[in-house]
């Protein structure tokens, strides 16, 4: 029996994994697209008093009010640009922003067999990939922030 | 034997609740207004760390120093912000105040579950306010800190008086 072009190309699907590759002070990094909810120009933030590790502002999106994490600081970078973006993350706890530098995110499909456990420190990196000469880490975005949790594979 | 009969009475319920909103820091804080009981100006207080105020002692509580916000000390506006829930007193300074609003309960939002630490003993909530939004100060926890801050220095019972009425004063508050 033949089997259908839609066969072929869900079975070609199923070995790829999308990825939204962006980067916050330079560094690149990478998150599943199933855990982003958009790309927007960043809002006006206020500082909101916290003792939630980089959790420390709300950002104002029309009627919604999103919690910031403050990705930069968890790098221990600055975010570069003078326009920098919002990338909506769908957390866990709901959704929540971090910003990011000005260059466009970019879709990726990339094959399963190309994504690497991750067995590093950071509890907040799931996987990695190699983008030609570059290892890209990728996080796990809604867990961001989430100590010590079970990690789930890219 | 008659039945007896019953009426109907229907509670009314408060479907929206009254704050004081000031600046403190760049960050909007709002205060039910049922436990704002004065607004001062700087000069019309002592630098004291209990302050009195128609016989009543107020300890300070340092709200901009708990928070970690930089507050403008020098601003014209700054006021000082008295309160009191029961027999509990405090006073915080803020940069300036804005105003009375009324906000309905159902504009009130939860802090985001992503704030996991003491903040949400601080905050009882959000509304958006401007074009950004006001934090709800949680009142109690406002004047257990104070009453924490106030261990050094206990009031003078002789200066406690509970004809002390409720009452904002110096400023004009637009709503």
């Amino acid at each position: 029996m033949l089997r259908s072009t839609r066969q072929e190309s869900d079975v070609r699907r199923s070995r790829l994994c999308g990825l939204v590759v962006f980067s916050v002070g330079g560094q690149r990094l990478a998150a599943r697209v199933e855990e982003v909810g958009g790309v927007s120009h960043w809002p006006q933030t206020m500082t909101v008093p916290s003792e939630t590790p980089f959790v420390k502002a709300v950002a104002r999106r029309e009627k919604e009010v999103l919690p910031v994490f403050d990705f930069a600081e968890r790098l221990n970078v600055h975010v570069q640009g003078t326009t920098p973006l919002c990338l909506v993350v769908k957390h866990e706890d709901g959704p929540m922003v971090i910003r990011i530098d000005e260059e466009i995110p970019a879709l990726q499909m990339v094959e399963r067999s190309a994504v690497q456990p991750y067995r590093g420190s950071d509890s907040d990196i799931v996987a990695t990939y190699v983008d030609g000469a570059q290892s890209i880490p990728i996080y796990s975005l809604a867990r961001l922030g989430k100590m010590g949790t079970e990690r789930s594979s890219a | 034997m008659s039945l007896r009969s019953h009426k109907t009475v229907a509670i009314p319920v408060s479907t929206s609740v009254r704050l004081l909103v000031a600046d403190c820091g760049n960050t909007y804080l709002a205060v039910p207004a049922d436990a704002v009981r004065g607004i001062l100006k700087p000069e019309q207080i002592s630098d004291d760390d209990v302050l009195s105020f128609l016989g009543v002692s107020y300890p300070r509580v340092d709200l901009a120093g708990r928070f970690g916000l930089r507050r403008n000390v020098s601003g014209a506006e700054t006021r000082v912000i008295l309160c009191s829930e029961g027999n509990r007193h405090c006073a915080f300074r803020v940069d300036q105040v804005i105003g009375l609003v009324e906000v309905g309960r159902s504009s009130m939002l939860p802090l985001p579950a992503q704030f996991r630490g003491e903040e949400r003993r601080w905050f009882g909530g959000l509304f958006l306010f401007r074009e950004t939004v006001s934090l709800v100060l949680n009142p109690r926890w406002i004047l257990e800190e104070s009453r924490r801050a106030s261990t050094e220095h206990q009031p003078d019972a002789a200066l406690t008086s509970p004809s002390a009425a409720p009452r904002l004063l110096g400023t004009r508050l637009p709503v």
